[in-house]
């Protein structure tokens, strides 16, 4: 009998094969079932019922949707139902731009240190309690019913029309009042313009049409939200279509801003000598030279007579010729030039007139009447939000409030001390804080325990704004929709589903109606997913809807306006072009992108006298003023602070100090060096009503007779990840006139003991570029007589490596220097798309940045008889007061001869057949090899495991920094925000920039589905990270091989530099050449 | 001194009576003239059964409080570097002074420092022996066996500094599954991989070689029976015959042969982990030639350490004479003025080459922030050496033992500038950065040293620590051939 006969075996007891095989196969299955009942925790997922075919996690089209952040209109690009990155919408009309802290909100939404749910916070004693919506909620409705006008509703500024609504719903029907805060709003403006034309419609500029701006302290690159650097860009290349010149920028400042760094002539200021200044010129060209339809305004003549030029550079320590120099080029480009101020320096207590001399200037060089303000109805900027808070504060001090409820407002952490109203009191200040405590019952909507709602009564914690419904409304006449893209990850709920739900509960009919479509949707029976979307059971989308009903074309209720809605969420904006019909009934706000050209004269007013007399209150009392004074200006990338737990944000460098995770008071180099202080030696600063000590930095381009310091940081209660980051310089402010005062402050300074070394994201910024020709950069008049010049540097000699030959693509880049501010929206769109970890102050202290993208910014070394002033090779110079900055993206440059390749003795970096220098983290054994050898030091190598958490407790113990990179990149649900598109690396392995490669092989496997793989790919095919976050079209991406491509006629352009051409590697990245026009 | 009647030129001196000089004996030479003879390069009237017994002691009598006071300490830095090491393999690179702009930090110092000093063993046992150096026979033992643990040590850092060392074997080129991965032949990464294991194992053979008839003398005299065999069967059961001499000599003279270039690739290799580079200070054609010789001199130094010990610890006086330890510092004064040359020589092409990047990087290493570094280094090996001009310092081994030290101090920190200084400071100004050892970084340092000394302990305590045959064929037959000592005596006949 053949042994391996299985199937006639009559004598075998028990079971067959087969039937073993399924026997086990069940049990396994069975045990596999029950031990993950057992030991997985239940997860509030919803799996699909019938998996979609070919559906694999991360593999597959990405979702995009359109909403809105804080009044910004933003593209949100999500997997798996995870928003993974916020970019800019190429197709917004509002000209809003993009901060990097819209950016970075993706790290907001998935911050482990938000509230998780409404919480009972017990003030005074008493631990938190979690609680629930349902029990804590309603009780706020009875109690605003109660308290009647003693309850208040602190908020920040409202961009939304249907939260404005929803609080006009409960403020109309329980009389409680509404207090807007704004910690950074420029009052400067509002109030000058105001005084000027009656209205606070603060005009934006149009940079793109001015052939000359002149900036008094102006910060339009360092607050970027209004987009104007974007304008700036358009007109900064040399190589202007039609016969268009590039424009030139000279700023008057005192703190190197990023914007001053962008200047083609920087004059430096101390703020309180800027209104002068201002009006200096102002006289000289109306007074003096007669031009403007003010030149015969008497009550002007009047005003400015005391600003004759002369004496107002003295006092500014000015060579009178460089404030003359500046009137003659404004005298010579009238309706082609623009004066704008704002920003930090006009937050001094001289700021309206700082903007009114602004607007003298503007209407004398006729800027209004040529259209370089946008004539569009603006919304009023907000003001005043300073004066409101005391007036609350001091309400509240004397228990005039019952009820406070606080949304999106951090007072506590960024109010300045108030005046007690009555004087003979002690203390003479009191903060909000001792205002709270007197306060009935404090409601906080902030989303995590900050340092307000620790000392509130509960916290209902509101949803990140990709998590609910709400609108906005936009610059030029624009609303748009904020639609969620996520469910709530927490038991939150937005701020407009509790305000619709309170006003309901106040008696508010239209929220009454919200609510009850919302309690008869969930009641419905579910509909299956096949049919028309079933009404919403969110409170907010039937309040939402109904109220923009009326900008809709169809009724309600009808298939057209279902249509019409959803072409809105489509759209996100509204009116959205060509894609809503618009009535010509509804919107009166014309659209002026489509409308250039000159505005009738009649439109401008005339500026009222009264508003002159504010020049009054800055005129020269004689002799130069002395003494240190101190500027607050907003943290670059953390703004008022209130992401201060996003490590993102920390991380990134201050395009200006390079400073992370944290700030430090900004010394002039002379003074630095009198004082004899190091970079991070502690200082206290005085002012008088308060005192800090921070650390010092040796600032570059400081004035001699100011510092500053970063305001936003020194979050005590914002989570693991920011807490005690850098110091609080908010209560170094203070409320004068009803405006906050945050520059010109009087303050002294003295070195304390002991120093904090400052994480500086760079090593050393000075460079010679005769020595290290490494940035192409040249003037306009050297440009327009050799396109070349910037870009000389030593030849290569011959390789005896083969060349690669390329089939048909070889991607390449260029930067294009001339419109590179070196914002760093870039280093932040790359972090997002790769998951690039953050490796926190110990790890930027150790320089060991993870970052695959960063702006090196030099200072090029002043030049002094031909010869450079002082050795350059050993770090900071002794003395650089007026820099010349320099901004270069740095990333892998994908080199043709790249040294790596040849180094790895793993293969593990190699170069591509379409021109890509891979790196290949499976074959990576962490020889660092790559690295050394890599000139532009653009290789990053993971010291530590930052995507997962080490287990061992007992490792953790030993090396702390193990627990800090965990808490830095892995507490749930931060790793949510990964882009499943690109591996998450491990410990030991070397990682760098892929060109995004993940979306050039996804443009690779489309085209193989259209049948293009002959074809070159098409200019846009792939676009970049650091290219799509980029506001000024600075970077271009494409296939060099392509001779129709954009980046081909880059690379061939004369003012290309690839960069060390000595050393042969060849480079893909050109470099195109930074022009300064120096021609006044 | 006394000189026997047998022959006027075999003369017996103690090690104190040594000069450096050749004995002239007047009018002994065939027309009358004087002659100048050698001194004997074994000191003490050694017999050969002296030899024996001196020599063969160590490895037979128990350990003296001595070495057991030495091994512990040596013990105890081993066990700094294994706690240090499994640290590091589980808490990850993080814990290193290493960083962006300094990717490679003590580890590869140590690497090239420890490869350094296992040049002069083989120099010592295959160049000098086919430059019939005669006096090379009293080191070289040792000196060969302080190779071989150098170069453990040395070998441990390539693969402790990955990223992942678990897969340091991925580098060894072999027909596999993954993918087949194979190396890239590039890199000299992957050259270092043949270097070192080549010369360590041809090293480890010549050593053995050279081994095998001490190994039968202990065999000889050995009592126990385990201990017999276990000597017989290392010996490879070596019998003394005039065949196996006739053999042994062919082999060893060939080996010889294979071992020399090898004392001049290995290092030659390693320098090219940094010659092949672009980065200035690195990328030189000088560093072959400047390693090579760089490693001479620092392997020598250590030579000179260990042979102090072994003068004055294990009683080698008379076979390790002060005319050894002369010869040695010659070398190194030597080979310290060719390292002195190719700094001068770096620099000068610093300039010659009217490089930007590479005239910046000289400059900087020797007035940058690492100045310091660069100032030891330039004193110890280059100006140091120097005293040994004076023949009243070369003859002192307290000056010799510190010279020895502190040429291996200024050769670790040779390393140093090289590595860190080219490193800290490249091309862009925006990635410098400075670099500093943590300390995880010193205790993996000395627990090398702990591994280093550890076995060399252990060597000394199993193994005829000089060569006994060789040294037998450099003594004077008219003296060494009478009867022992009479404690020698004494001592066979209890054995």
């Amino acid at each position: 009998m053949n042994p391996n006969d299985t199937s006639a075996r009559p004598d075998t007891p028990g079971v067959d094969r087969r039937e073993f095989l399924r026997v086990s196969g069940a049990l396994a299955a069975g045990g596999a079932l029950l031990s993950a009942g057992c030991q997985v925790p239940q997860e509030a997922t919803v799996p699909f019922h019938d998996m979609p075919e070919n559906l694999v996690d991360g593999i597959g089209p990405a979702r995009f949707f359109h909403t809105v952040i804080d009044g910004t209109p933003v593209a949100v690009k999500t997997r798996e139902g995870r928003p993974v990155l916020i970019t800019p919408r190429a197709d917004d009309a509002s000209g809003r731009g993009l901060t990097v802290r819209h950016q970075a909100s993706l790290m907001d939404l998935y911050d482990p240190d938000r509230a998780r749910g409404p919480v009972s916070v017990r003030r005074g004693g008493g631990a938190l309690v979690e609680s629930s919506w349902a029990g804590l909620s309603p009780d706020v409705v009875s109690r605003l019913k109660a308290a009647g006008p003693k309850a208040v509703l602190l908020t920040g500024p409202v961009a939304s029309p249907a939260v404005a609504d929803a609080i006009a719903g409960i403020t109309g029907r329980t009389g409680a009042r509404h207090v807007v805060w704004a910690p950074l709003e420029a009052d400067a403006a509002p109030e000058a313009w105001k005084l000027a034309f009656g209205n606070a419609r603060v005009a934006r500029p149009r940079l793109e049409k001015a052939d000359l701006i002149v900036g008094l302290g102006a910060e339009f690159m360092d607050r970027p939200g209004d987009g104007l650097e974007r304008d700036f860009a358009l007109r900064r290349s040399p190589d202007q279509a039609d016969g268009v010149r590039m424009s030139r920028f000279v700023q008057f400042e005192g703190r190197l801003t990023l914007t001053g760094a962008n200047a083609d002539r920087r004059i430096r200021v101390r703020d309180s000598h800027l209104g002068r200044i201002a009006a200096a010129l102002a006289h000289e060209l109306i007074v003096v030279r007669k031009l403007g339809p003010l030149a015969s305004d008497p009550e002007a003549g009047k005003a400015l007579a005391a600003f004759a030029i002369d004496a107002v550079a003295v006092q500014a320590g000015l060579d009178a010729r460089v404030l003359k120099a500046v009137a003659d080029e404004l005298a010579a480009a009238p309706g082609r030039s623009i004066v704008i101020a704002g920003g930090s320096a006009c937050a001094s207590a001289s700021g309206p007139a700082i903007e009114l001399a602004a607007l003298l200037l503007n209407v004398t060089l006729g800027a209004i009447d040529a259209g370089l303000f946008e004539p569009a109805a603006a919304i009023d900027a907000v003001s005043g939000t300073g004066a409101a808070l005391a007036a609350l504060a001091a309400d509240m001090l004397a228990g005039k409030v019952d009820l406070l409820i606080l949304a999106g407002v951090n007072p506590v952490y960024d109010a300045p001390a108030f005046a007690t109203a009555s004087a003979g009191l002690s203390p003479a200040t009191f903060t909000f804080a001792d205002a709270l405590a007197r306060v009935g019952y404090v409601v906080s909507m902030n989303d995590r325990l900050d340092e307000t709602s620790r000392i509130a009564d509960v916290l209902l914690p509101a949803s990140h704004p990709f998590e609910c419904w709400s609108d906005a409304a936009l610059p030029r006449g624009l609303f748009a929709i904020q639609q969620p893209v996520i469910q709530p990850l927490f038991d939150t709920r937005g701020l407009l589903d509790t305000l619709v739900e309170w006003a309901a509960g106040a008696g508010d009919p239209a929220a009454q109606a919200a609510v009850a479509a919302a309690a008869a949707a969930l009641a419905k029976p579910p509909v299956p997913v096949t049919a028309a979307p079933a009404a919403s059971p969110n409170p907010a989308w039937h309040y939402l809807r109904a109220g923009w009903a009326a900008r809709l074309p169809a009724a309600p209720a009808t298939p057209a306006f279902e249509a019409a809605w959803n072409e809105l969420l489509r759209a996100g904006q509204w009116p959205a072009p060509a894609a809503i019909p618009v009535t010509a009934d509804k919107t009166k706000a014309d659209k002026p992108a489509a409308k250039p050209g000159k505005v009738p004269a009649a439109t401008v007013p005339a500026i009222a006298p009264r508003a002159l007399a504010l020049l009054g209150a800055i005129a020269p009392a004689g002799g130069t003023a002395a003494g240190l004074e101190l500027q607050l200006y907003p943290h670059f990338a953390l703004a008022d602070g209130r992401s201060g737990n996003n490590g993102w944000l920390n991380e990134l460098p201050d395009p200006i100090t390079r400073i992370t995770w944290g700030g430090a008071l900004s010394i002039a180099p002379r003074r630095f060096d009198e004082m004899k202080l190091a970079n991070g030696d502690l200082v206290e600063v005085d002012a008088g009503h308060a005192k800090i000590i921070a650390p010092a930095y040796r600032h570059a381009g400081m004035h001699y007779d100011q510092v500053a310091l970063p305001l936003g940081l020194g979050r005590v209660a914002c989570g693991v990840i920011g807490d005690g980051i850098g110091p609080n310089a908010f209560p170094l402010r203070i409320l004068a006139g009803g405006r906050l005062v945050s520059a010109g402050l009087s303050v002294s300074i003295r070195k304390a003991a002991g120093n904090e070394p400052l994480a500086l994201a760079q090593g050393s910024e000075v460079i010679d570029r005769d020595r290290r020709p490494i940035v192409p950069a040249t003037t306009l008049s050297a440009y327009e007589k050799n396109r070349t010049s910037g870009t000389e540097q030593e030849e290569g000699g011959r390789s005896i490596w083969p060349v690669h030959e390329y089939a048909k693509t070889r991607w390449a880049m260029a930067i294009d220097l001339s419109k590179c501010n070196g914002c760093g929206k870039c280093v932040i769109g790359c972090q997002a798309e790769n998951n690039i970890p953050v490796v926190g102050r110990a790890g930027m202290l150790d320089r060991r940045p993870m970052s695959w993208m960063r702006i090196d910014r030099y200072y090029d070394a002043p030049k002094k008889d031909g010869r450079w002033d002082v050795e350059v090779w050993d770090g900071p110079l002794a003395v650089v007061e007026e820099p010349q900055t320099l901004f270069e993206p740095m990333l892998c440059q994908h080199c043709e001869n790249a040294p790596c390749e040849t180094v790895c003795p793993f293969v593990a970096t190699m170069h591509s057949a379409d021109g890509l220098n891979q790196q290949v983290y499976n074959r990576c054994v962490g020889t660092r090899y790559c690295a050394n050898n890599c000139p532009f030091k653009v290789r990053r190598f993971n010291f530590w495991e930052y995507g997962k958490k080490q287990e061992s407790a007992f490792f953790r113990w030993l090396v702390p920094r193990i627990r800090r990179a965990a808490d830095l990149n892995t507490r749930a649900p931060m790793q949510m925000k990964n882009n499943p598109e690109v591996t998450v690396r491990s410990r030991g392995v070397m990682e760098k920039c892929s060109f995004c490669i993940q979306r050039i092989r996804a443009a690779g496997a489309q085209a193989t589905r259209d049948g293009k793989t002959k074809e070159h790919f098409p200019d846009g095919a792939v676009v970049p990270a650091c290219m799509e976050a980029c506001p000024t079209g600075a970077i271009t991406f494409g296939d060099v091989n392509n001779p129709g491509s954009r980046v081909a006629s880059m690379a061939a352009h004369p003012r290309a530099m690839r960069l060390l051409d000595a050393v042969g590697v060849k480079p893909s990245i050109s470099y195109l050449t930074k022009v300064r026009h120096d021609k006044a | 001194m006394t000189r026997p009647e047998a022959s006027p030129y075999a003369t017996v001196m103690d090690d104190g009576q040594l000069t450096g000089r050749p004995i002239v004996v007047a009018g002994a030479g065939p027309y009358g003239g004087d002659v100048e003879v050698p001194e004997p390069l074994v000191t003490g009237g050694k017999k050969w059964a002296d030899v024996d017994r001196d020599i063969c002691m160590h490895a037979e009598q128990f350990p003296t409080k001595r070495w057991w006071i030495a091994f512990s300490v040596a013990l105890a830095f081993l066990g700094v570097l294994v706690v240090s090491l499994i640290t590091l393999f589980y808490a990850g690179m993080g814990i290193l002074g290493v960083n962006s702009p300094v990717g490679w930090g003590s580890f590869i110092i140590n690497f090239v420092f420890w490869i350094g000093i296992g040049h002069a063993g083989t120099l010592i046992s295959a160049v000098l022996y086919l430059f019939r150096q005669q006096w090379r026979t009293g080191i070289n033992r040792a000196a060969e066996a302080m190779t071989l643990f150098a170069v453990a040590c040395a070998g441990i850092f390539p693969i402790i500094h990955l990223g992942r060392p678990w897969f340091a074997y991925w580098l060894v080129p072999y027909p596999n599954a993954r993918g087949p991965l194979w190396v890239n032949f590039n890199s000299p990464l992957a050259w270092d991989i043949f270097a070192i294991s080549t010369y360590g194992l041809v090293s480890l053979t010549f050593w053995y070689v050279g081994l095998l008839p001490d190994l039968a003398t202990v065999r000889d005299r050995a009592t126990h029976p385990w201990r017999k065999a276990l000597y017989n069967a290392l010996s490879f059961g070596w019998t003394g015959s005039h065949r196996a001499w006739r053999h042994y000599e062919s082999a060893y003279l060939i080996l010889a042969g294979l071992a020399t270039p090898l004392v001049f690739s290995v290092h030659t290799i390693v320098s090219f982990d940094f010659a092949t580079s672009v980065i200035p200070g690195w990328h030189t054609t000088i560093f072959p030639p400047y390693f090579v010789i760089g490693a001479i001199f620092s392997g020598f130094a250590m030579v000179i350490t260990l042979m102090t010990f072994m003068r004055g610890y294990f009683g080698m006086k008379h076979y390790i004479t002060l005319n050894h330890m002369e010869l040695m510092a010659k070398i190194l004064m030597f080979t310290g003025m060719m390292v002195g040359f190719a700094y001068s020589t770096e620099f000068f092409m610093a300039w010659y080459s009217g490089s930007e990047w590479e005239g910046f990087i000289f400059k900087n290493r020797a007035f940058g922030p690492y100045g310091w570094a660069y100032a030891i280094m330039f004193t110890c090996n280059a100006i140091i050496p120097q005293l040994f001009w004076f023949r009243p310092l070369r003859r002192n081994t307290w000056v010799l033992f510190a010279i020895s030290i502190l040429v291996n101090v200024g050769m670790w920190f040779e390393r140093y500038v090289i590595v860190v200084t080219s490193l800290h400071r490249d091309y862009l100004p925006s990635s410098w950065g400075m670099y500093a050892l943590t300390r995880w970084d010193y205790a993996i340092l000395a627990g090398s040293f702990g591994l280093f000394f550890t076995l060399f302990l252990l060597f000394v305590r199993v193994l005829p620590v000089v060569a006994i045959s060789e040294v037998k064929s450099v003594m004077d037959p008219t003296i060494a051939r009478s009867a022992p000592t009479r404690a020698a005596a004494a001592a066979i006949q209890e054995g």
